[in-house]
């Protein structure tokens, strides 16, 4: 048989890995030419926060809100010079086509998971190129190793886009305009273009939805036709469920120039599941991914969506107690302890990714602070759980650490929509 | 140091060198290897076969010296909760194992990282695995996992030594505590991994009794003799087959698990003890020194005195994964009490 290359079903399938203007083109071919909703004339109807998207997406019969099913990242830096105080600052005409750019995108697609969803966030190092810092409400600290056992890369380019969609074919349009590469966005002008001021530095994909990994598991890091049908992520499992999400309100900075923004987390990471399929039976999985109480007693069926609007981690003995009891404590149980009053405090909207060609997790994470995402982290290293249990390891039986190994870690200001072209840090 | 061959040592090897080298290769494909036992004790038992192992070389590496050894693909069972058999993939082409001792004294450091293995060639990486703790009759503890090469040829294996996260007693204080790795080269060729000796035991499989320690010039994971630890050494007795001992010295109170007929020490487990005369009852932590190996131990708030008794409590089963023969054994929970 002739070599064939990459199949158009295939292609298309990864045809937001891939990017440009040929994926795209096979995005509309597979069938995706259903009209896309288009925004609103009054922008100011919009959210003031950016990361307002809870209420323009969709819900299951138990209030866990669906995150959308294809995502990008756009890394950017503004400049290729020193970003030491009095360095050179974005002006005003800057400002203006980057808000144009944006506002384009906002007319052109409905803020929702059929049409558009978007943010844009700065990071420590954008903000350092001003003589003035960032006011005390804003946490946005340069990314570091958040584990011992851990030794990521810092991203720190100056800023990033977030785009989500349900439909792969608006990420790429969106990508495209936004990069000059195209002169309308679902047949409306597109007045600006980010490249005009912005320099591209990187893009990062992914996807995260019912059966979506499964038919991704042609990657490194994952055995073929092991993640089960009804997975929204590599590991087999769902997540995200509403009781153990921050609400958008928990995550939103409440004082100062930044009010109304919140700190974004985008941690790179590589996953390893062959142990994880091949080696660790499905008791163990539920065991490490939730509590052995789980697997014990059976509570999680299939991709866990019986388990309604929570984890159940809440009905898991305490896991230093069970890490000591069991020799194996869960990533839920873990993660449980980062809570403030009992309510969670980090916002995940993560997705996987064959980046690479390997399988991956882009772990995106909204809070009010990094300080909570540290905190949160500090919970799924499971220290305490080690040193209380000569039976867990660093990685060894300690939920999920074994899987995964963490590349890269980024920090973002979101801040509110009507500075969200390149702010001033006060 | 060259690569050797290593046999077991005693009568099972003696007996597979006589086998005849025909019958040995014969038996050498992986799909050769016997069923796992209908019935098997839960205890340690004599295995259905053993296989050899060819060293690839050490390494000094800081404070450390890493050896790194194959073999066959190997079966083996992960702890974590209840048990689970790893059955051998398709295109797994050897089983790698590492073990790391102290350079100086040659103390096996068995502790529960997982060190990435990583296997190169022409500077691309062919796999890429963290391997398990785990613990086998003719090796005692190392790092295993089973690897996927690709062909005959020459490969970069780094071992990552990692810094061990458990406490460090004696001429240990504060050793171990950096990350090195240790790299080798594995000049690999499947008919030379076939050479490697394969052995079954039809006939004594399943008895409770264990096979041979390989006898080879490297360190094992010996626990020390009863009558070599410090102190007034009991026997406090077996839980799940772990042979339980117990000492005081220094104040402190010093558990010695290790495997039956073999006395290999066992990590993994979460210990608790008491010593009602001190007023002792808590959990013990795991550590490591130069004479006692690798042990669980609190420090005791008075010194107990002969005639006082001390309770051991296994909380949780050993979370090491095992290769076959153990995998039905150190997984218990209950206690055990002596008089000291």
């Amino acid at each position: 048989m002739a070599e064939r290359g990459i199949s158009r079903r295939s292609f298309a399938k990864a045809a937001v890995a891939i990017g440009g203007a040929s994926a795209l083109v096979a995005c509309l071919d597979r069938g995706e030419s259903d009209p896309i909703p288009s925004g609103p004339a009054d922008l100011s109807t919009l959210p003031s926060r950016q990361h307002a998207w809870n209420e323009s997406l969709p819900t299951d019969e138990h209030g866990n809100v669906r995150t959308p099913y294809h995502h990008l990242l756009l890394y950017y830096d503004y400049d290729d010079g020193e970003t030491t105080a009095g360095a050179t600052t974005p002006t005003n005409g800057e400002r203006e086509t980057v808000e144009d750019a944006l506002r384009s995108l906002e007319r052109a697609y409905e803020h929702s998971s059929d049409g558009l969803l978007f943010t844009v966030g700065y990071s420590r190092r954008y903000f350092d190129r001003y003589d003035d810092s960032l006011p005390e409400s804003v946490d946005l600290p340069r990314p570091e190793a958040l584990a011992p056992f851990e030794d990521p890369e810092r991203d720190e380019a100056d800023a990033v886009v977030h785009l989500a969609s349900d439909r792969p074919a608006v990420l790429l349009e969106a990508e495209e305009a936004l990069r000059g590469n195209r002169e309308t966005v679902n047949n409306r002008e597109m007045r600006a273009v980010l490249d005009d001021v912005l320099t591209f530095r990187e893009r990062r994909t992914g996807f995260n939805g019912d059966g979506l990994p499964a038919e991704r598991d042609d990657v490194e890091g994952v055995p073929e036709d092991a993640v089960p049908e009804d997975a929204p992520l590599y590991m087999g499992f769902t997540s995200g469920f509403r009781g153990n999400q921050a609400t958008e309100d928990r995550v939103t900075i409440q004082t100062g120039p930044f009010e109304g923004g919140t700190t974004q987390h985008v941690s790179k990471i590589r996953l390893h599941l062959e142990q994880w399929y091949e080696q660790d039976s499905r008791s163990q999985r539920v065991s490490k991914m939730f509590c052995p109480a789980h697997a014990e007693e059976d509570r999680v069926e299939g991709a866990g969506h019986n388990l309604g609007a929570a984890s159940g981690a809440n009905a898991c003995p305490a896991h230093v107690k069970d890490a000591r009891e069991s020799g194996v404590v869960g990533h839920a149980q873990k993660n449980a302890t980062a809570r403030e009053k009992g309510a969670p405090i980090m916002l995940r909207r993560d997705f996987d990714s064959t980046d690479d060609d390997r399988a991956g997790l882009h772990f995106l994470a909204l809070q009010r602070e990094i300080g909570d995402f540290v905190k949160t982290r500090e919970a799924m290293n499971g220290t305490d759980a080690a040193e209380a249990s000569s039976a867990v390891g660093t990685r060894h039986n300690n939920g999920i650490l074994q899987y995964m190994t963490v590349l890269r870690r980024g920090n973002y200001l979101l801040p509110p929509r009507e500075k969200r072209a390149l702010p001033r840090p006060s | 140091m060259n690569r050797r061959t290593f046999l077991r040592a005693g009568a099972v090897g003696a007996a597979g060198g006589l086998a005849g080298c025909s019958e040995l290769f014969a038996q050498r494909s992986t799909a050769r290897i016997p069923p796992v036992l209908d019935d098997r004790p839960e205890a340690v038992y004599r295995p259905t076969h053993i296989e050899g192992m060819e060293m690839i070389g050490t390494q000094t590496v800081g404070d450390r010296t890493v050896g790194l050894f194959y073999s066959f693909p190997h079966r083996f069972w992960t702890v974590a909760g209840d048990t689970n058999r790893v059955e051998i993939q398709d295109d797994h082409s050897v089983h790698l194992m590492a073990s790391v001792w102290d350079r100086e004294t040659e103390t096996v450091i068995p502790v529960l990282d997982q060190p990435r293995f990583t296997i190169i060639q022409d500077d691309s990486v062919v796999d890429e695995r963290r391997a398990w703790p785990m613990l086998s009759q003719n090796m005692g503890f190392h790092f295993g996992e089973n690897v996927e090469l690709d062909g005959d040829g020459t490969y970069t294996v780094e071992v990552e030594a990692l810094p061990v996260g458990i406490e460090t007693v004696g001429a240990f204080d504060g050793r171990f505590a950096a990350e090195h790795t240790a790299e080798f080269t594995l000049k690999y060729a499947e008919s030379e991994r076939n050479d490697v000796p394969f052995e079954e035991f039809p006939d004594t499989a399943g008895e409770r009794a264990a096979a041979d320690p390989m006898g080879m010039s490297m360190p094992l994971s010996y626990a020390p003799p009863v009558g070599e630890l410090p102190g007034s050494p009991v026997t406090v007795g077996s839980v799940g087959d772990a042979e339980f001992v117990a000492t005081v010295e220094d104040g402190a109170l010093i558990v010695s698990p290790r495997t039956p007929y073999n006395g290999f020490s066992i990590p993994g487990f979460s210990l608790s003890a008491a010593v009602e005369s001190v007023g002792f009852d808590d959990a013990l932590t795991d550590a490591i020194g130069p004479t006692l190996g690798a042990h669980y131990r609190a420090e005791l708030d008075g010194e107990p005195e002969s005639g006082d008794t001390v309770t051991i409590t296994v909380e949780s089963p050993s979370s090491l994964s095992r290769h076959e023969g153990y995998e039905t054994a150190f997984l218990e929970r209950g206690s055990v009490s002596a008089t000291l």
